[in-house]
């Protein structure tokens, strides 16, 4: 049986197990269900002669059946708290979001159910995992505001736990509108107690509204039975500032699909990426940025540091409108590469119809530079720890882009003692 | 302390050093001279452990230890110390985060116990004067958006703080104006003691104005042709290499 019957096999799986669900609480839901069943019908799961997909094909263990989790409120979980102390937890444990295990109030965010999503923002790819997740939305997913002005005084953080001990399918969707002139900080981040197969479909979506300044930090620490595809919409009005910063690590696969549209004249959106691939991980990033307004600017800069047999993928498009005068783009990928055994895939894309802009892109896939390591070494450093601080700084550039305190904190832990692992004389 | 017996060095298929005897004693200063491409950055480079270079023949004994068997960083903790002709910039790695970590790493291979942060802030308040470095700089990405003065004055800076027994200057002088010159030589001198040796790289005269040896060596053609006193240095300052190519080389 080759891969893609193996793929078919499970699309219809999930297909049937999202038909068999309850719980579509309104009209409009159950409307919403099955267009999203009919769309996912139509698809496939991407292979490797798909273009945005080609370096990522999406492909599962043969002979392995998912079942799809969706619908189960539970109250005996328990979530490793990974040493924070001062954030507001939001816990989704097999694929639903659990009120109680989170924060019960949060000062300026008001969280609810989807009850119908809008899916207000078209994504750019019109992908199966879309659809999929999509006809969970009422079930999987929830929806926070935060107020106009308000100032959330904590990190919001989405733990996705996953408990099942057999092979899971999760979908959970997130809805955030921060309102004008709103600041706050969120973070997502996944745990899975066993090892069995995890595939997480997950979809954020955000509106940004005027003057507000909203950061995102994706902390995806991966074991190595899970299955990451990260799609994250941001849709940025006048003069707001989104910073989304992304760690992709550990021993997993992820495709990050990252989507922002600049609508609102001097909105700003940055984008800061970190892999570091070991192993067999896969870290895929491919962000898509479209300039729709007047003097908005947009910044990104990946980095990747591979080991082992790792793979790494960036693919940055950037789109210009014919309205969007006075545009700044930049962007950029740079890749050390420290074993001959693993690859690095960088695709830049500019599509510019402003006739006054500022842009930029290039990407640099490279050995670590022998000279600065022979300079340390020539002053007492031996190899390992010379190396080891080299890419230290390196990564460095991205890890400052984290707001100070217990999660960047963490962050850079786990991000040193992976460089350890990386770096460690063979 | 270190004795240079017949040794041959390569790079790639290319033979650049061919037979160079050298001893240097405690307390000694020698310059090694020459003209572009006669084997000087060689040599330093092949002292310090760089593996672009291999060793054919030849031995090098640094303190009764085979040298040529260490890697790079055992023969900066056993004492060697290379000031880099072209000191290398790191982008996000600072003088002082380094060069704490090099300092412990030395100490322990010495057995002596790690500097304690007041300590260590105390010696590189003490160093930095010695070689007039601005102390924010060294707070600063190595090297990084560094002036040529500033860039051979970490270097000396780095030398101090790590008390090497021989210093191997690598064409020091080279980019630096008169002020820088003499700022970077004081710093070299102020670091001699009967115990530790130097030896200087140069292609000029002029830094051996500040740094005096005890005895000057003409490197060409990857062997040291002729040795003397400084007053050799004077010698070549006004007449050039070519005499001593004509002295070497047989009719």
């Amino acid at each position: 049986m080759g891969n893609s019957s193996i793929m078919e096999g499970l699309k219809d799986q999930l297909i049937g197990q999202i038909e068999a669900l309850d719980g579509t609480t309104g009209p409009g839901a159950a409307q919403q269900k099955n267009a999203a069943l009919a769309a996912s019908r139509g698809l496939q799961f991407p292979h490797a002669k798909n273009e945005e997909w080609k370096y990522s094909p999406f492909s599962l263990p043969k002979n392995s059946a998912f079942q799809l989790l969706a619908s189960q409120a539970k109250t005996a979980f328990h979530f490793r708290n990974p040493g924070l102390e001062h954030v507001y937890f939001l816990v989704f444990a097999d694929g639903v979001f659990q009120a109680g295990l989170s924060a019960q109030n949060i000062p300026g965010i008001e969280i609810q159910k989807i009850e119908s999503p809008q899916d207000q923002s078209l994504p750019y790819e019109n992908n199966i995992f879309n659809h999929l997740n999509l006809a969970t939305a009422h079930l999987s997913g929830i929806s926070l505001k935060v107020a106009p002005k308000a100032v959330v005084d904590q990190p919001v953080v989405f733990l996705h736990l996953v408990t099942a001990a057999e092979n899971a399918w999760v979908q959970p969707r997130i809805q955030i509108e921060a309102g004008e002139r709103s600041e706050a900080v969120f973070a997502e981040m996944w745990q899975s107690e066993n090892d069995s197969l995890l595939v997480f479909n997950m979809v954020t979506e955000l509106e940004v509204k005027p003057s507000a300044r909203i950061k995102w930090i994706s902390f995806e620490n991966l074991s190595r039975q899970i299955t990451l595809v990260n799609q994250t919409r941001a849709e940025v009005r006048e003069k707001a500032v989104f910073q989304h910063v992304v760690l992709s690590m550990g021993q997993g696969f992820v495709r990050n699909n990252l989507e922002i549209r600049i609508h609102g004249e001097a909105g700003d959106a940055h984008m800061y990426g970190l892999s570091l691939g070991n192993h067999k991980q896969h870290a895929d990033h491919h962000t898509f940025v479209n300039h729709k307004a007047e003097n908005t600017t947009s910044n990104q800069l990946y980095k990747g540091i591979y080991a082992g047999k790792s793979i790494g993928v960036f693919n940055g498009k950037i789109l210009v409108d014919q309205a969007a005068q006075k545009t700044n783009a930049y962007q950029s990928s740079k890749n050390i590469l420290l074993s001959a055994d693993a690859k690095v895939f960088a695709k830049p894309q500019l599509e510019i119809f402003a006739d006054d802009v500022k842009c930029s892109h290039g990407a640099t896939i490279g050995q670590l530079d022998e000279e600065p390591v022979f300079y340390l070494r020539s002053r007492g450093l031996d190899e390992a720890t010379a190396k080891h601080l080299l890419i230290q700084a390196f990564a460095s550039e991205i890890l400052m882009q984290i707001p100070d305190g217990e999660l960047k904190t963490l962050v850079e832990e786990a991000v040193l003692s992976e460089m350890q692992a990386m770096t460690a004389p063979s | 302390m270190l004795k240079i017996q017949n040794l041959h060095a390569k790079i790639g298929d290319k033979e650049i050093l061919k037979g160079i005897n050298l001893n240097v004693n405690p307390g000694e200063v020698h310059a090694i001279m020459g003209p572009n491409g006669s084997g000087k950055s060689t040599l330093a480079s092949v002292l310090a452990g760089r593996e672009d270079y291999e060793v054919t023949d030849g031995s090098v004994l640094f303190r009764d230890k085979d040298l040529l068997e260490l890697s790079p960083e055992d023969r900066a903790r056993e004492g060697i110390f290379l000031a880099f002709q072209y000191p290398v910039e790191i982008p996000g790695v600072t003088t002082i985060n380094f060069l704490k970590t090099a300092l412990n790493e030395v100490r322990k291979y010495r057995g002596e116990e790690p500097l304690d942060a007041v300590s260590f802030l105390k010696r590189m308040k003490e160093k930095s004067k010695l070689v007039e470095i601005d102390q924010a700089l060294l707070s600063r990405s190595l090297n990084e958006g560094f002036s040529g003065g500033e860039k051979k004055r970490n270097e000396i800076f780095q030398m101090a703080m790590l008390e090497p027994k021989l210093a191997i200057l690598d064409e020091t002088d080279s980019g630096l104006d008169i002020d820088a010159l003499r700022i970077v030589a004081n710093g070299v001198n102020k670091l001699k003691t009967p115990n530790n040796a130097t030896i200087v790289v140069t292609h000029y005269q002029r830094l051996l104005d500040y740094i005096v040896p005890d005895f000057v060596h003409v490197l060409w053609n990857g062997r040291i042709v002729k040795s003397g006193t400084k007053e050799l240095a004077l010698e070549l300052e006004e007449k050039g290499y070519d005499w001593v190519k004509a002295e070497v080389t047989p009719a």
